[in-house]
């Protein structure tokens, strides 16, 4: 008779089961995914990529410590050259790229960028920038995420857009990157080089103030603007 | 399923039972919970958008009601003060509108209205502030907005009392995700507030020197002179810019249609095997460089400021570039941003006639060059000959300026229009300042602080 019960129940208590570890699993997903790592925090290790690291490489290859080709990516061949420099040294032979050894390679040592008191900086404004271009133009050629970062500054310029960067990006419906969250990852190094670009001036969508991809675009209204430039999978247009 | 075939003694059995209603217990309060929370959340977002709603009501009301009394007003001091406080709250009510969670598109009309009378308010106190009153073409076109805000308003407070009836909820994100309500919901919002934005179906053309008049939006290219291009030929010029040494293979990749139509083409280093490319956009009439990026890592800094300049000067003066003077700079990722401003025969100096040109510090090579404000600008200028005296023109300028040096510009203004100035460069509690004073009428165009740091500088 009870097993008769248990086994009605079976269903039930599956049903339960996943739906507790789905719950949390969601739950914890909803945290974890939005890490807000400070940018620019230096420390190069086994692992790391980007522009930094090329540095580092370049570095070492021009002192025969390394033999690898400059790849941008901190594998276990570059890891041995840091650990051979830093003996030679006299470093702490950890093969981790911090303060002292960024200072003895002669790589200016970049601690987190912080305004200094009583000047005005621009360095918010490109973290913001970089942080829009990341979510929304990840993977996208080079020329393609300076144009999505000139979208926004045209959009700052223009009567029917709010005035400000962070008014324009984190206006309602305007960018899916900001509405689903992927606004805050952590930019990467192109990112910021091209944000840096745009702020500077250089405009490759042609003074665009849309673009969409068409993959992906569900808005009819967005088809009916005359397309200025195609850069990538984005049509950007006036 | 052999699990549960089992057969459970009645102590398991109980075991069993209290495991899956502890879980039980659980999972409902979890749920509960969550279910608590996104409730608060959704109340919050609630209230955030109904405040800006109303605030946006409120800001149009007060609008209304400034332009009315700036209608029969005769004095510039009451004007001028009428005028700046309906910038303000044309600001604020933009800038609320921008944060409601209603597509742009069905909003685009009301913003724009709402960031011209700001600016066009602005213009008319600045006007003021002179000591002159609207004239009677200005007073036509405050009417005109005037009329504007009423309509507005009548939909604003049609708008609220279905917010307050709750036919119209703000920031109901998750529902317009789900697949079933979305046709029926597909932005009831947007519907509602496209409706509004109907009122402003012949708002008429503004012209003002404000940043958003419409001349400045309709601004026409007025250095873009010569022949049509070829691609052939506009290949051909790209290459001789880069260098024939520098490139391997360079192909068109797009075709631009904005401000400036240009040929879009991409080239790949010499080698081929590089990880990075050149862009360049070539000007369809004329065959001008337009602009070029090359998205090269710099990882070295080699060369000094000095040396980057000299390579700049150099690069601009084999491409046919006329006389030019440096006017700033700013390092970035180990490259230098330096700005380069034309020089008339007299010595003026030009600021509307910008280029800019990217160094890399590692070898030299230019990696950046821009010039929409070169093409931009007009290409003959006269009157480049002051109607005031330098004195006359330091007269103007505050006592509390140490004046280090004076010079003749050229400024761009707001509204596509520029201005022969005089330019002093000066000193004020250690910060180094620009005053700009109109070679003709002594009024005082502009002011701009130089901000020095180890990377550049730059005027703000």
């Amino acid at each position: 008779m009870f097993r008769n019960r248990i086994q009605k129940l079976t269903p039930y208590i599956i049903i339960l089961l996943i739906y507790t570890i789905f719950g949390f699993l969601s739950y914890n997903d909803f945290f974890s995914d939005r890490s807000f790592s400070d940018a620019s925090s230096m420390i190069v290790k086994y692992g790391s990529k980007g522009t930094a690291v090329k540095t580092v490489q370049t570095k070492l290859k021009s002192w025969g410590y390394y033999k690898g080709s400059v790849d941008g990516v901190f594998g276990w061949k570059t890891r041995s050259a840091v650990i051979a420099f830093q003996k030679k040294n006299g470093l702490k032979a950890d093969g981790i790229v911090g303060a002292a050894t960024s200072k003895a390679l002669g790589i200016p040592y970049k601690a987190a960028t912080t305004a200094s008191r009583g000047t005005v900086s621009r360095s918010n404004e490109v973290y913001t920038l970089a942080q829009a271009i990341n979510g929304e133009a990840r993977g996208e050629p080079y020329i393609g995420q300076v144009a999505v970062a000139a979208v926004i500054l045209n959009r700052v310029d223009d009567p029917k857009f709010p005035n400000s960067i962070a008014g324009v990006i984190y206006q309602p419906g305007a960018f899916t990157a900001v509405a689903d969250g992927q606004m805050f990852l952590t930019p990467n190094d192109s990112a910021y080089k091209a944000a840096r670009d745009a702020l500077n001036g250089w405009d490759p969508s042609g003074g665009a103030m849309y673009y969409y991809n068409p993959a992906k675009a569900t808005s009819k209204w967005i088809w009916s603007r005359p397309i200025i430039k195609v850069i990538g999978k984005h049509y950007f247009c006036r | 399923m052999k699990l549960f075939k089992m057969q459970l003694s009645r102590e398991q059995y109980h075991k069993a039972l209290v495991v899956v209603s502890a879980m039980l217990i659980l999972s409902v309060f979890f749920g509960y919970n969550t279910w608590k929370e996104r409730k608060q959340y959704q109340t919050f977002l609630q209230n955030t958008y109904q405040r800006e709603f109303k605030e946006m009501v409120t800001d149009v009301e007060n609008i209304k009601i400034l332009m009315d009394k700036a209608e029969i007003t005769n004095s510039t001091v009451q004007s001028n003060a009428l005028m700046s406080q309906i910038w303000r709250q044309a600001l604020s009510a933009a800038e609320n509108l921008g944060q409601l969670p209603i597509s742009h598109s069905a909003l685009s009309k009301t913003a724009k209205y709402l960031s011209q009378v700001g600016d066009f308010c602005f213009t008319i106190s600045k006007q003021n502030a002179a000591n002159k009153m609207m004239n009677e073409e200005q007073f036509a076109q405050i009417d005109k907005l005037k009329d504007y805000s009423g309509n507005l308003l009548g939909e604003l407070y049609e708008m609220e009392k279905k917010v307050s009836q709750g036919d119209i909820r703000f920031g109901e994100i998750r529902k317009q995700g789900k697949l079933i309500l979305k046709r029926a919901s597909e932005n009831a919002v947007d519907v509602k507030f496209g409706k509004m934005d109907q009122t402003f179906t012949d708002y008429p053309v503004l012209i003002y020197d404000g940043p958003f008049s419409e001349n400045v939006i309709g601004g026409k290219p007025k250095g873009l002179d010569g022949e049509k291009v070829s691609k052939d030929k506009a290949l051909e010029i790209a290459k001789k810019f880069l260098g024939k040494n520098n490139v391997g293979e360079i192909k068109q990749v797009s075709s631009g249609s904005g401000v400036i139509h240009t040929y879009g083409l991409e080239a790949t280093p010499k080698g081929g095997q590089e990880d990075y490319q050149i862009n360049i956009d070539v000007t369809k009439t004329g065959g001008h460089i337009l602009w070029m990026l090359n998205s090269r890592d710099v990882l070295e800094k080699k060369l000094s400021n000095e040396e980057a300049a000299k390579k700049a000067k150099d690069f601009l003066k084999e491409q046919g570039f006329g006389e030019l003077v440096e006017s700033y700079f700013l390092n970035e990722d180990n490259t230098t941003m330096m700005t380069f401003i034309g020089v008339s025969k007299e010595g003026v100096l030009l600021y509307p006639d910008l280029l800019k040109v990217k160094v890399a510090l590692d070898t030299g090579e230019i990696v950046g060059f821009d010039s929409y404000h070169y093409l931009m600008a007009p290409k003959n200028r006269k009157n480049l000959t002051p109607k005031l005296t330098e004195a006359q023109a330091k007269a103007k300028v505050t006592q509390r300026l140490e004046i280090d040096r004076v010079k003749l510009a050229v400024i761009p203004l707001p509204g596509n229009r520029e201005v022969l100035c005089y330019e002093f460069k000066g000193k004020y509690k250690e910060n180094d300042f620009f005053v700009y004073i109109n070679a003709e009428n002594g009024n005082e165009e502009n002011i701009l602080q130089i901000i020095k740091d180890k990377d550049g500088t730059l005027t703000q």
